[in-house]
C-alpha cells in the first residue's frame, strides 16, 4: 500500500507542473493587460512603463514564467498583489481560515443529513414520507448556490430578521464576551453553511439512499436477516459500509467542489475566503494572486482525491488485495 | 414503482408552498416613521456616534500616493487633509493645513502660511518638510501618482521654514492654486525611511497616518475598516462623530437590504433602479433612509472610431512615423464623416435612452462641458435633436441606401452594420447598447451589441483602437481638461481612442490653458464646446445623478457635486435618536 501511495505522490507533480503551467499561460495570454486598472488620461508613456516594470509584466511571457517559477519553488514566494501590494502567501493564509470553516461545517452538515436522511428514506422507500424528502433534496439539487444564498437572505434576514445575512460577525463583536462571540460567529455561520451544504447533501442523500436501497435487497442481506441478525445491525454494519464506498470515492470531488461552491457563498456572504479573494482576482486581473489561488486549488483537487482512492483502498478489500487502484 | 399524479402534484407543490408560507411572514411591515431635519434648526451638537458606511469593493490601499478607486478616496479623505479644499464653486478654496495664501503673478509663485497646531496622528508635528515630501513623491515617475499632470507646471517647492511653503510655476496660470493643493499630505518622518520603489507593498498603505478628522482604527480583511475620532484633529470640538466603519459587502442585493435593514448607514452610488425604492419608501414615511442625489462626476457616451482599425493596425506594426499615421491613415468607411456620426446622433432618442436606463436620475448632456463646472454653457453645444428622417435623409445623401432590399443600408456593397462594444456587468451600458441597436435598426443600421468584460474592452479600446463604436463613460475632473481626449498631441496615448484630429480644436485646446481670466477661458471654452459638439467624436447621452442614501438619524451632511464627504467631522447624531450601535463602543 505504501508503495502505492508513493507512487501515487511521485504522479502528482508532474500533474501539478502541467496544471499550473497551462493556468500560467492561460491567465498571461488572455487578451488585456491588468496595467489598463492604473490608466489615467494624463499618464505618461514612462509612467505607464513603470507601472508595467513594477508588476513584471513587461517581459516576455516565458521569461516571467521562469522568474515565477523559480521564485515559487526556491523560495515559496508567490509574489504580491496588483491589486494592494501585499504578498499573495499573506492573501491567501488569511483568506483560508473562513474559507476552510465554511466548507468543513457544509461538508459535516451535508454528510449529517444527506447520510441520515438517505438511510432513513431506504428503510422507508416509496412511502409518502420517502417521496417528500425525495422531492424536497431535488429542489436543493438543482437550485443554484447563489439563488438560493440569496432565497435564504430573503428570507431568514430580511423577511424574518432571524439570522445575519452577511459578514463573519457583528460590527460589535469585540464587545461581546466568550459565549456571545461564539453566539455570534454561529449565527453568522448558518446561512453560508446552509447555502454550501444543502445541495451537497441533497448529492449524498442520492448516493446514500440508492447505495441503500440495493444492499437493503441485495442475498448477504437477506441472509443476515435470515440468520436473525438485529435491523440495526443490518442497516449500520452491513448496509451502510457498502453504501458508503461510492460516498468515498466521490468525497474526492466533493471537496473541490465545495471550495469552489464557496466562490459563490463568499460573494454573496460578503466572507473574506479564498473564493472572494480570487473573484476580486480575476476582475482585477491580479495574475499573482490569480496564480497562487490557482496552484492552491491544483493541490487541493489532487490531494483530496489522493486521499479518496487511499481510503477506498482502506475500506474496500478488493481494491486493497487486487493489482487496480492505486 | 408507480407514483400516482396526486401524490406527483403534492411532491412538487410541497417546497413551493413551504417557500410560499415563509415568506408571508414579513417584519416591520408599514410602519410609519417620523422624519427629523437633516439641518436642524436650534441644534445642540452632541459628541458620539457611530456611522456605518457599506462599499462594494476593499479599497486597494489607504495611501493617497496609490488609492485608485472611489471608496479609497472617501476613506483617505477622513484621514489625510489637503493644504485647501475646494468650494462649492469650484473657483474658491477654504483653508485646511495652510491657514492662508499669497499669490504671486509678477513671478509666478504661491506662498502657503500653515498652521502650527497641526499633529500628525502619531503626536509628530506637522510641518512645511512635510509639504515638500509630499510634492517629490507626486512628481517621482517610480511613485506613478495618478495625478501629476496637476504638477506639470510647477518648477520647485521649497520650505523657507517649518511653518512656510513656497511653490513656484514656470508660468503664470489660472489652475495654479488648484495645481498647487491638489492631493493629500502625506507624512514625510515615516516615508522618507522607505524607497520609493517599495511604497507600492509598504505596509504604511494599510495602517495610514494622516492629520484628518479621522484617524485609522483597524482593518478586517475583506470585511471592514474602522476608523476612530482624531483626539487631536486642529479643528477643536470636531470630529463629533466617535466611529466611521466601512462595511464591505460585494453583493449589491445584500448591500441594499442591509441599508434597507437599517444595519448600514450610508451607502453611495445606488442603481437609479433600486434608488426608486428608497425614494419611495422616504416619501410615504416609511423609511428612515433619506435618499440623497446631486449631480455626480460621470458621463456616459458612444465614441465613434473615426479611423478604420485596421490600416491603423497595420501602420502601427509596419513603424510608420506616428505624423503620417495622422495624417494618412483611412477614415473608418462608416464613422470617419462628420455628417454620417451627426445622422447616427439624429437617429437617436437620447432622451429616451436617458430615462430609460436612469430612471430619470440624470440630465441631458450634448457636448463635452459637464454641467457642474462653472464653464458649463449648454447654448454652446450644437443641438441634434431626435429627428429619424432626416437622419435617414443625410444618409441617403451620403450614399447609404438600402439598394438590395434586406433593410440594411448599404454602400458599394458594403452594409451598415458594426459591432458596438461595451463592459459587460455594466446594467447600464449594456441597456443603452440594446436600446441604440433597436432605434438605429429603424433607420437600417445593424449595430450589434458585444459586451466585454472591462480589461478586454479597455485593452482592444485604448492602446489598439480596434472597435468600431463603444458605449462607456468618463468621470470628470474639477477642473476642464479635453486634451487627452481630443488633442492630436495625444493621438498615440490611450484615451484618445476616437482618432479624432482637428487644427482649430488643437488650437482653442492650447489658448484656453494659456488664459489668465476666467472670461476669456470661457470664450475658448465656449468655442471647443461649440466645435466638438458639431464634430462629435462622442454622441453625448447624458450625465448621470449620483444616488445616495443615508440613515435620517445623521445631521449636518453638506452634498454637492464634490460629493458625499465634504464636511464629516461636522456630522453628527442627536441623543434622542440614537441606536444600539451609536452606544455599543462605550461599553
Amino acid at each position: 500500500m505504501l508503495h502505492g501511495i508513493i507512487r501515487r505522490l511521485l504522479s502528482a507533480i508532474p500533474t501539478l507542473l502541467i496544471g499550473i503551467t497551462l493556468c500560467f499561460l492561460i491567465i498571461h495570454l488572455a487578451p488585456g493587460n491588468p496595467a489598463t486598472r492604473f490608466l489615467n488620461p494624463s499618464q505618461s508613456a514612462q509612467t505607464q512603463e513603470i507601472i508595467r516594470e513594477r508588476f513584471g509584466i513587461n517581459q516576455s511571457v516565458p521569461v516571467q514564467y521562469g522568474h515565477w517559477l523559480e521564485r515559487v519553488l526556491f523560495h515559496f514566494d508567490f509574489g504580491y498583489s496588483f491589486y494592494n501590494g501585499k504578498s499573495c502567501v499573506v492573501v491567501l493564509i488569511s483568506a483560508l481560515k473562513p474559507t476552510l470553516i465554511l466548507s468543513f461545517w457544509a461538508l459535516i452538515f451535508a454528510l449529517f443529513v444527506g447520510v441520515s436522511l438517505g438511510i432513513v428514506t431506504a428503510t422507508k422507500a416509496d412511502t409518502r414520507f420517502d417521496r417528500i424528502i425525495n422531492s424536497i433534496m431535488m429542489v436543493f439539487i438543482s437550485t443554484p448556490a447563489f439563488w438560493l444564498g440569496l432565497m435564504f437572505i430573503g428570507l431568514f434576514t430580511i423577511r424574518l430578521g432571524w439570522l445575519p445575512g452577511s459578514h463573519l460577525h457583528s460590527l460589535y463583536y469585540d464587545q461581546l464576551n466568550s459565549f456571545g462571540q461564539l453566539l455570534d460567529s454561529v449565527k453568522h455561520l448558518i446561512l453560508p453553511v446552509l447555502t454550501l451544504g444543502l445541495p451537497l447533501a441533497a448529492t449524498l442523500f442520492k448516493y446514500i439512499r440508492t447505495g441503500m436501497i440495493d444492499a437493503l435487497q441485495s442475498d448477504y442481506i437477506l441472509a443476515a436477516r435470515a440468520r436473525g441478525i438485529r435491523q440495526s445491525t443490518i442497516l449500520w454494519k452491513y448496509s451502510l459500509k457498502n453504501s458508503l464506498l461510492p460516498v468515498v470515492s466521490l468525497l474526492g470531488v466533493i471537496i473541490p467542489a465545495l471550495l469552489s461552491g464557496a466562490v459563490i457563498v463568499e460573494v454573496v456572504f460578503a466572507l473574506p475566503g479564498v473564493g472572494r479573494a480570487m473573484v476580486t482576482a480575476v476582475f482585477g486581473r491580479d495574475y499573482p494572486i490569480l496564480m497562487a489561488g490557482a496552484t492552491l486549488a491544483f493541490i487541493t483537487v489532487i490531494f483530496f482525491n489522493m486521499i479518496a482512492d487511499i481510503l477506498n483502498m482502506v475500506l474496500d478489500p478488493r481494491i486493497r488485495n487486487g493489482s487496480g487502484g492505486l | 414503482m408507480k407514483i400516482s399524479i396526486r401524490s406527483l402534484i403534492f411532491q412538487m407543490c410541497l417546497p413551493c408552498l413551504i417557500i410560499i408560507l415563509l415568506f408571508s411572514c414579513q417584519k416591520n411591515r408599514h410602519k410609519q416613521f417620523e422624519h427629523s431635519d437633516l439641518y436642524p434648526k436650534n441644534k445642540q451638537i452632541q459628541n458620539g456616534g457611530t456611522l456605518v458606511a457599506g462599499i462594494r469593493a476593499e479599497p486597494e490601499s489607504l495611501n493617497p500616493l496609490f488609492a485608485l478607486s472611489q471608496s479609497a478616496r472617501n476613506i483617505i479623505g477622513l484621514v489625510y487633509s489637503r493644504l485647501a479644499d475646494i468650494n462649492e464653486d469650484l473657483k474658491s478654496y477654504s483653508p485646511r493645513l495652510a491657514k492662508s495664501w499669497d499669490i504671486s503673478t509678477d513671478i509666478p509663485r504661491i506662498t502657503f502660511h500653515l498652521r502650527t497646531d497641526v499633529q500628525w496622528q502619531d503626536g509628530t508635528p506637522f510641518t512645511s518638510k512635510d509639504v515638500v515630501f509630499t510634492y517629490q513623491m507626486h512628481i517621482d515617475p517610480v511613485v506613478a501618482w495618478d495625478g501629476i499632470a496637476y504638477k506639470q507646471n510647477i518648477s520647485s517647492v521649497e520650505a523657507p521654514n517649518n511653518s512656510t511653503v513656497v511653490f513656484s510655476f514656470f508660468q503664470n496660470s489660472r489652475s495654479m492654486l488648484m495645481d498647487a493643493v491638489e492631493g493629500y499630505i502625506v507624512p514625510g518622518h515615516i516615508l522618507q525611511s522607505i524607497s520609493p520603489k517599495d511604497l507600492f507593498t509598504a505596509d504604511f498603505n494599510r495602517h495610514p497616518i494622516g492629520t484628518g478628522p479621522f484617524r485609522f482604527g483597524n482593518w478586517i480583511d475583506m470585511q471592514t475598516i474602522t476608523l476612530l475620532k482624531n483626539d487631536k484633529f486642529y479643528e477643536p470640538g470636531k470630529p463629533h462623530l466617535d466611529r466611521i466603519i466601512f462595511r464591505i459587502v460585494p453583493d449589491n442585493f445584500n448591500l441594499l437590504n442591509q441599508l434597507k435593514a437599517g444595519e448600514i448607514d450610508l451607502v453611495e452610488g445606488i442603481y437609479p433602479k433600486d434608488f426608486q425604492s428608497i425614494l419611495q419608501n422616504w416619501d410615504q414615511d416609511q423609511s428612515v433612509i433619506r435618499p440623497i442625489t446631486y449631480l455626480g462626476r460621470r458621463y456616459d457616451f458612444i465614441g465613434w472610431n473615426m479611423i478604420d482599425p485596421e490600416s491603423y493596425r497595420i501602420a502601427v506594426d509596419t513603424g510608420m512615423s506616428p505624423d503620417a499615421i495622422k495624417n494618412d491613415i483611412e477614415p473608418n468607411v462608416l464613422f470617419g464623416r462628420r455628417k454620417i456620426r451627426a445622422a447616427l446622433t439624429m437617429a437617436l432618442d437620447r432622451e429616451a435612452i436617458m430615462n430609460t436606463v436612469n430612471f430619470g436620475m440624470a440630465v441631458p448632456l450634448n457636448g463635452p462641458v459637464p454641467p457642474i463646472l462653472p464653464s458649463y454653457n449648454e447654448s454652446a453645444n450644437a443641438s441634434w435633436e431626435y429627428n429619424p428622417q432626416k437622419a435617414k435623409k443625410i444618409l441617403s445623401e451620403q450614399g447609404w441606401t438600402d439598394s438590395d432590399g434586406d433593410n440594411i443600408l448599404d454602400k458599394n456593397g458594403v452594409p451598415f452594420e458594426f459591432e458596438l462594444l461595451t463592459e459587460s456587468g455594466n446594467l447600464r451600458w449594456e441597456q443603452v447598447a440594446t436600446i441604440v441597436q433597436a432605434q438605429l435598426a429603424d433607420i437600417g443600421i445593424r449595430a450589434t451589441p458585444r459586451f466585454l468584460e472591462p480589461a478586454l474592452l479597455y485593452g482592444k479600446l485604448l492602446p489598439a483602437k480596434d472597435f468600431d463604436a463603444v458605449v462607456i463613460g468618463w468621470s470628470v475632473g474639477l477642473t476642464p481638461d479635453f486634451s487627452p481626449l481630443f488633442h492630436s498631441a495625444t493621438f498615440f496615448t490611450p484615451f484618445h481612442f476616437t482618432g479624432y484630429s482637428s487644427p482649430e480644436y488643437d488650437r482653442l485646446d492650447e489658448i484656453s490653458k494659456t488664459a489668465l481670466s476666467d472670461d476669456k477661458a470661457q470664450e475658448y471654452y465656449d468655442k471647443i464646446a461649440q466645435l466638438l459638439s458639431n464634430d462629435l467624436p462622442y454622441t453625448w447621452l447624458y450625465y448621470r445623478m449620483e444616488c445616495s442614501a443615508v440613515h435620517s438619524r445623521f445631521k449636518d451632511i453638506i452634498y454637492d457635486k464634490r460629493g458625499i464627504y465634504i464636511n464629516p467631522e461636522d456630522w453628527w447624531i442627536p441623543q434622542s435618536e440614537r441606536l444600539f450601535i451609536d452606544t455599543v463602543f462605550q461599553k
